[in-house]
This record gives structure tokens, sequence and C-alpha cells, in this order.
């Protein structure tokens, strides 16, 4: 077992009174699995894979990575095993450094945690682009230089620098083109195959989540509604939530 | 020659590594596209040649001038321009206006950059300062920055030189401490903004530390809007100089100011008026060619204007 | 006869630097009434443009290159602004994808709909209200004469959108633009907003619904035109389109395209990107991503063939919808 959400909630205060984004949820991932969480807008989904990331503190409950309870950590033994899970974002712009090149949005992971030398944090941040499907070539040029599936590409490079053990994906390809979302999606199946990640992968598109995942959990507003394998919940749906999404979608082909 | 992909790149592996760069790669990077846009405004551009041959000039007035700014020649008082050598004509006490006006742009600049930095360094602490860390120490510095800001400015400058006397460092001073104040609420709520940025939490989640990422990362991304009014803080500056040196105020009187140079030539205005009118005329040029600057870096920077 | 026909569209932007850029390079269409054409393309294939033309939306740095839309007898495309606005809002509505930007944040729902119907001098304010009313109950939003006095922000999302396609018809226009209606709401309320754009149809109005999503033009359109850096791919039904494309792109689409229940069958990706509009391939722009592509003569400028193999007139444009049209001298031979 890789990470362990156990009964975790959060709660936002704000003016307007307090919300229960995630409530009393507990998602286990194990080592090289994926598991995909579905749910509409307001599920908590995102919440969720900030909780188990470390990167919202839980109201309640706890969240252990690798045997180490998130909470219990000091701040800098956090940002230490920060580098063993690592966030692809929805707007590849967006989460890219803007005043970084390419390949300086990639080295700088490296540079945190003070990894190897200049000279050998470039050289393999260009290896990753490679690995990506990024031009070499192109490494000096800023991020907005790049088309958004580019960017995405520069992203997953990124979050690959410190050869995490696992992997959470925010809706990373909900922002493409359905072309370009193909694209990354393959990267991703054929990375995370390579490198025997782990992965955490959040979207609200049913048919992506089905490709991609060997375990889904339905989440709305804030609870896991149904959870199991990903033939067994998309053949065989037992929760009335769950059918619902299903029968929502529409087909492309007959 | 085909100028496809093969068949063979495709399928269910990693997309192949683009040979068509043009497709995906837009041209220019930002600093270029911002220079670009800032040389597109002629007037901008032009302003700025003015503005760098100024400080070339403040920077040679020792060389260029052809005589010393306190150098009196009481034989030709007033005397108008092309006088004896004296291009733009001699004051009361025989001094070279020319030379007095080389002089005067260099105190002049001297002190509008110098009090410029000032702010823009205090701006920048506290701003960011405020912005980032938020919560208690937020409120006491922009509690601080309110009492700055309701404070007349003028009347700040006014006490500073006089405790401090009439050096180009306290008139530095003076101006910059007056100023600061709007630029600091700008830089924070830019920090703020830019803390909600994805990139602010990718930094997080890739484990750096606050201070990297408030320096490293947002910093850098918080200047742009604050260049802008620094360039035009300088014309301010310049002015609020001037202004300082009517009220007798500015810089010793044996250090030639433009401001006491116009007040002086109001005096003379029917008698001699290129006392006035040399003094006046570069005053104002200075001021517009600062803020034509001004105006190009702020649309340089504007986020909006090409297509796509 | 058609309640709109597009010939040969072309839209030109001129950017900073004083070039041009053709972002529609030469679109045929037609809408029927009571029927639904979908516009399917990607970042860059022209598709919002093109509406924007029609309705004389374009931004000042762009200008009509060329072509015709005839709507009701005139070109909407000859038109003076002036009487582009009376046919705007009153004889062609539009949705957009976001309402909340699209509606004013600081009116009323209220406000927002009789303003439609007494700027257009359809009838008087007491009328006017009691339409607004029925409009929101046509969308099926509850409570319309509460809801009624809301403003936007007070609204869910998907009540915001119905509200917008009340806003929309309260006119009772004979054509709707939608431009990606469902693409910001939960799949759930997707269904519902294309099952009331649905009684539209029932009601004669013709129907332009932009979109990216395969699965929705499935659903709601009779008609699809596949577009690709300005031009038109492909054009038929959609049944047809979707069960057996011919063009290159528009198989690359559905190859690329994810479903429920297809885990298994292999993800086939467009290698590539949309190509850079200041700098498109000579002919067929799609030509440098196929895997079909054969030089010279996919460089060639290509024209719009019916899958018999003989080009297209432009008198078929009438008949846009039932004739399957490729632009590709393969198709006719690709399976």
């Amino acid at each position: 077992m890789l990470v362990r959400a156990e009964s975790v909630s959060k709660v936002f205060s704000s003016r307007a009174g307090e919300t229960l984004a995630v409530d009393d949820v507990t998602l286990e991932v194990r080592r090289g699995e994926t598991v995909g969480v579905v749910g509409e807008s307001g599920s908590g989904k995102s919440t969720l894979a900030r909780l188990i990331m470390g990167l919202q503190p839980v109201s309640s409950g706890r969240v252990i990575f690798a045997g180490q309870e998130l909470t219990a950590l000091s701040g800098r033994d956090l940002r230490t095993l920060r580098s063993k899970m690592q966030m692809v974002f929805q707007n590849p712009y967006g989460s890219l450094l803007p005043h970084y090149t390419a390949v300086g949005n990639v080295m700088e992971p490296l540079r945190l945690h003070g990894r190897g030398t200049r000279e050998t944090r470039r050289a393999k941040a260009m290896e990753l682009l490679q690995l990506v499907g990024v031009n070499p070539r192109f490494a000096d040029l800023s991020p907005r230089q790049f088309s958004g599936g580019q960017q995405q590409r520069i992203a997953i490079a990124r979050a690959l620098a410190l050869e995490p053990d696992l992997l959470v994906c925010d809706e990373p390809t909900s922002s493409l083109d359905v072309s370009i979302q193909a694209q990354i999606l393959a990267l991703l199946e054929d990375l995370r195959g390579q490198l025997g990640l782990a992965c955490v992968f959040i979207s609200h598109n049913l048919a992506v989540v089905e490709r991609l995942a060997d375990r889904v959990a339905v989440m709305k507003s804030g609870k896991i509604v149904e959870e199991g394998p990903t033939e067994r919940l998309f053949g065989d749906p037992q929760d009335e939530y769950t059918r619902t999404l299903l029968a929502a979608v529409l087909p492309v082909r007959s | 020659m085909a100028a496809t992909q093969s068949s063979a790149d495709v399928g269910v592996t990693a997309a192949p590594v683009s040979g068509t760069p043009a497709a995906e790669i837009k041209t220019k990077g930002p600093g270029r596209h911002a220079w670009d846009r800032f040389a597109r405004n002629k007037l901008a551009l032009g302003s700025l040649v003015f503005c760098v041959l100024l400080v070339l000039v403040a920077l040679l007035a020792p060389v260029i001038a052809p005589f010393h700014y306190a150098e009196t020649d009481f034989a030709n008082k007033l005397v108008g321009p092309g006088v004896e050598g004296h291009l733009l004509g001699t004051d009361t006490l025989g001094r070279d206006n020319f030379s007095r006006m080389l002089f005067g742009l260099r105190t002049a600049l001297t002190v509008a950059f110098g009090a410029e930095v000032t702010a823009l360094l205090l701006a920048l602490i506290i701003g960011l300062l405020a912005g980032y860390v938020g919560g208690r120490l937020e409120s006491a510095l922009m509690a601080g920055t309110d009492v700055m800001y309701a404070f007349p400015s003028y009347l700040f400058a006014v006490i500073l030189v006089t405790v401090m006397g009439r050096s180009i460092f306290a008139l530095i001073l003076a101006i910059g401490v007056a100023s600061w104040v709007t630029q600091a609420r700008l830089v924070r709520a830019q920090v703020l903004s830019i803390k909600e940025r994805e990139y602010v939490e990718a930094a997080r989640s890739m484990g750096a530390p606050g201070v990297t990422i408030a320096v490293r990362y947002i910093l850098p991304n918080a200047i742009g809007p604050i260049l802008v009014t620094t360039s035009f803080g300088i014309p301010a500056a310049i002015g609020a100089e001037a202004g300082l040196a009517l009220l007798g105020l500015g810089v010793d009187p044996s250090i030639p100011s433009w401001g006491t140079m116009i007040s002086e030539g109001t005096r003379y205005l029917l008698s001699a008026p290129h006392m006035l009118l040399f003094p006046a005329t570069m005053f104002a040029l200075t001021l517009l060619a600062f803020t034509w600057v001004g105006d190009g870096l702020r649309d340089a920077f504007d986020a909006s204007g090409d297509l796509r | 006869m058609s309640l709109l026909e597009v010939d040969d569209l072309r839209t030109e932007f001129r950017r900073a630097d004083g070039t041009r850029m053709t972002v529609v390079d030469g679109v045929s269409f037609a809408v029927e009434p009571g029927r639904a054409l979908a516009i399917v393309g990607e970042s860059g294939s022209g598709k919002s443009v093109t509406v924007r033309t029609l309705l004389g939306l374009l931004p000042k740095t762009a200008r009509v290159a060329g072509g015709s839309a005839t709507f009701q007898g005139k070109d909407l495309l000859a038109l003076k602004q002036r009487e582009l606005r009376r046919i705007r809002g009153r004889d062609i509505g539009m949705v957009f994808q976001n309402a909340m930007e699209a509606m004013n944040p600081t009116l009323t729902v209220e406000r927002q709909l009789t303003e439609h119907l007494l700027w257009h001098g359809i009838c008087g304010k007491a009328e006017a209200r009691e339409r607004a009313i029925e409009a929101l109950a046509g969308v099926g939003i509850p409570e319309p004469e509460r809801r009624i006095r809301m403003y936007p922000f007070q609204m869910s999302g998907g009540m915001r959108q119905r509200a917008m396609i009340a806003m929309a018809m309260v006119t009772k226009p004979a054509l709707l633009i939608a431009d990606e209606p469902t693409t910001a709401v939960d799949v759930t309320i997707q269904r519902q907003l294309l099952d009331l754009l649905a009684g539209l149809k029932e009601q004669g109005t013709g129907i332009i619904m932009i979109t990216h999503d395969l699965g929705v033009a499935r659903y709601f359109c009779e008609d699809v035109m596949v577009m690709y850096a300005g031009r038109v791919m492909e054009r038929a039904s959609t049944h047809a389109l979707l069960d057996a494309p011919r063009h290159p792109y528009s198989v690359g689409l559905l190859g690329s395209s994810i479903e429920v229940g297809g885990r298994d069958r292999p993800l086939i990706p467009i290698p590539g990107s949309p190509p850079d509009l200041a700098r498109r391939p000579d002919g067929c722009p799609f030509h440098p991503r196929c895997a079909q592509a054969e030089l010279p003569r996919c460089a060639e400028p290509q024209e719009l063939l019916t899958i018999e193999g003989s080009p297209a007139a432009a008198g078929d444009a009438i008949e846009a919808g039932r004739v399957h049209g490729a632009a590709c001298w393969k198709a006719a031979s690709l399976v």
C-alpha cells in the first residue's frame, strides 16, 4: 500500500459559512495501480486530490503515505516527502513557471531537492523532455511559446523529474482538444507502464477514467458513493448515482 | 519527400517528437514580444531615445559644460542667448545658463532615479511581505501604508528636509518615502492574485519552501505593473524636486536645480524671458518624454492586443 | 428552401504586425428548419469565427474576405450593422458556452429577457414580462415568477444556462446558434439541456451547434460538418459520418475519441498539432499530419467531393446535409 486516506474530511470556512468539501472519505492506492476518481463539479474530487498530496491540511482523519502520516510531519519533512508524489494539473500553461524556460521548469524540482549539479540536472531534464515527446531543440523557449498539448507534456516531464512513486493527475486533459487529449493519455499510459507509477486520476470524464484506471471511486457531494474494480463498476454499477452518471453519457459510435 | 509522420509512429505509444515545429511553437519569447510592442509605438520609442540622451548628457555634464555652474561673471549679468559664448545667456550673477541647465538636469535625474529606486525597494519589500504572509502582518503593514497614504506627501517631504538638511540624500529619501505607498499596494495586489495561480500550487507540490516561492516565483511575475508606475514616477519625482526647490526646500542653492531656475526666471519674465523659457521648456520636454516612455511600457505589457 | 445558406465564406484577421491570416477559408453549408447542424472542430478550426462572421460579431481586426450568407432572403454579409442588429437577437438567437460571461451580472434575469423584447419592439412592457416568465417556464425553470427577479450569480450553473437559452428563444427566432452550450456543465445537466433544445427543433427552429464533442453531435444533430484550419473537411448526415467517416481527419478524430465501453479499443492519436494559421500548409491543411498523404497531390487545392466521386457544385449547397462530401481526393477509396 502506497497511500491511504483514512476517514478524511475537509471543511472550508468563508464569509458565506462552512462548506464540507470532503466528507469522511477513505481511499487506498497500492503501488503501481491507477485509481480513478470521478464526479461532477462540486463532488470534492479535486479537494480529495489535494488532501492526498498534503497540499491542503485535513480537517479530520489522516493521510498515510509510505508509512508516514502527513499531518505528523514537520514542514521540511513534508517537503522532502513531496519528492515521492507529484501532481499534474488541469491548466497546462498555468501550472508552469512563466518566467522559466521549458527545460528550466523541468529542472526546478531537481534544484529544489538538491539533486546533482546544474549540468547533470539539465541533462536529466533534456532526457525527460525527449521522453515526453518535446523536441529538445525547443528546450530553452518560454512556456507560452508552446501549444497546450506541449505545455502539458512539459508539465508531465517536470512531474517525473523527481522519480515519484505516485502521480496525481487532476483533470490533466480537460482543457485540451480531443486529438491532443488522446496523445497525452497515450503518453500517460505508456509512461505509467514504463516507470511503474501509481496514479490517482481525477476526472469528470467517465470514458477517460474507464480506460486508464484499475479501480474507480465515484464521488458525490464530498462522499464516495461507490468504489470498485473498473470493469465491475462500469459493467454492473450498484449505486443509483453511478447509474445516473453512466446513463447520461452520450455515445459516439452506434 | 513525404511530409507525414509514418503510421508506425502513431499507435498506443507516446507521441513522437514533432518534426513540424512551426505548427506547435509560436514564435517570440515574452521579453522580445514586449519589446516589439514597445518599439511599434513610435512616440514611446522616440521618447526612450530622448531619455537615454538625457541620461548620457547628465552623466557627461562636467565634460560638456562650457563653464562651471558656479562661475560668476559680473560683467555679463543677464545677457541674452549667444552672447560671449553663453549659449543660453546668463543669470543675475553672470553664471552660464547652459551649464546650469546641464547640472540642473543632473540634479533632477539623480534625485528622481534615486527616489524611485528607493520607493520601488520599499514597495517590493512591504508589498511582498503583506501579500504573501498575510494575516496580522498584512493588516499591520497595510494600516501603516494607509497612514502614510493619508499623510500629505509634500508636508512629509518638507519635514524630512527640514530635519535632515538640504542635501541630495535628504531629497531622495523625502520623495522616495512619500511615493512608495501606491506602489506597495500595487505589489500586494499583484502578489495576492499570483498566489492563487496554479504554478504557485505546483511549486508547493514540488516541495518548494515559502521563501523560494515568494522571491523566486511570485516576485518576478509581480513586477510588471510596478515597472510601469516606476517609470511614471520619474517625471513625478522630477516635478516634486522642482516644486520643493520652488518652496526653497530643494537642494543647497549652490547646486543648480531646474526648480530654482524656473522660480528665478519668473521674476525676469519681461526683461529677460530666456531665463524662464529655457528651463521651463526643458522641464516640460523631459517630463513628457518620461511619461511617454511609461505609456509605451504600459501598452507593451498589456496582455491583449495580438490575436490568439 | 433552406433557412440559412452559406456559400464560400472567407474571413481574414489582420495581426498586429500587419500580416493577414485566413481563419475561415471557403466554408459552405446550409441549415434547414427543424434540423440541427453540428460544426465540429478543434482549436483553430475556425468554427466560432464562422458563426461570428455570420452575426457580424467580429473584432475590428477581422474582415469578411468573400462569400455570401443568405438568411430569409437577405445576405447577412452585405447588411449594415444596423440591420444586422435587428436580425440578431430577434430572428437569430445565440447561446454561448459560459452563461456567467454572456449575461450581464448587474441586471436581473427579468430585465435581460424583457430588454430583448422591448428593444426589438416586439411587444409592450406588460406583455414582455408575461412572455419572459413563459420563456423561463419553457426551459424548465421551476417557479419562474420568483426566479425571474434573480441575478445571474444567484442561480446554479445549469439554471443559468437554461436562462440563457430562454433569453435566446424569447423572441422566437427562426435560427438558433449555440456555441458549445453544454461544455461547461455537468454531464447529467447536459442531456437535459439538449433535450430542451430538441423541443425547439420540433417547433421548427433551425439550430447550428458548435461542439468539439462527437457524442453531443450524434445525440442532437442530424447533420454534421467537420472543420480543420478554416476549411470544411467533411460534411454529411451525422450517422453517416460517425459510422463511416471518409476524410482522414474525421477518421483520426473518431480514432482519438474515448468512449465508455471502449476500454479495449486501441487509442490512435493523431500525431502533431493543428497548423499555425499564419503559415498554413498548401492544399489540404491536414496533409502534414495525415498518414494517407501523398505529395504532390495533397499539397494542391482540394475540393469538397461527394463520395460518389464528382465535385460538389455550388447548387448542391442546398442539399449539403444529405450529400456526404469530403475534401480529400482519396476519400472515396478509403474504407
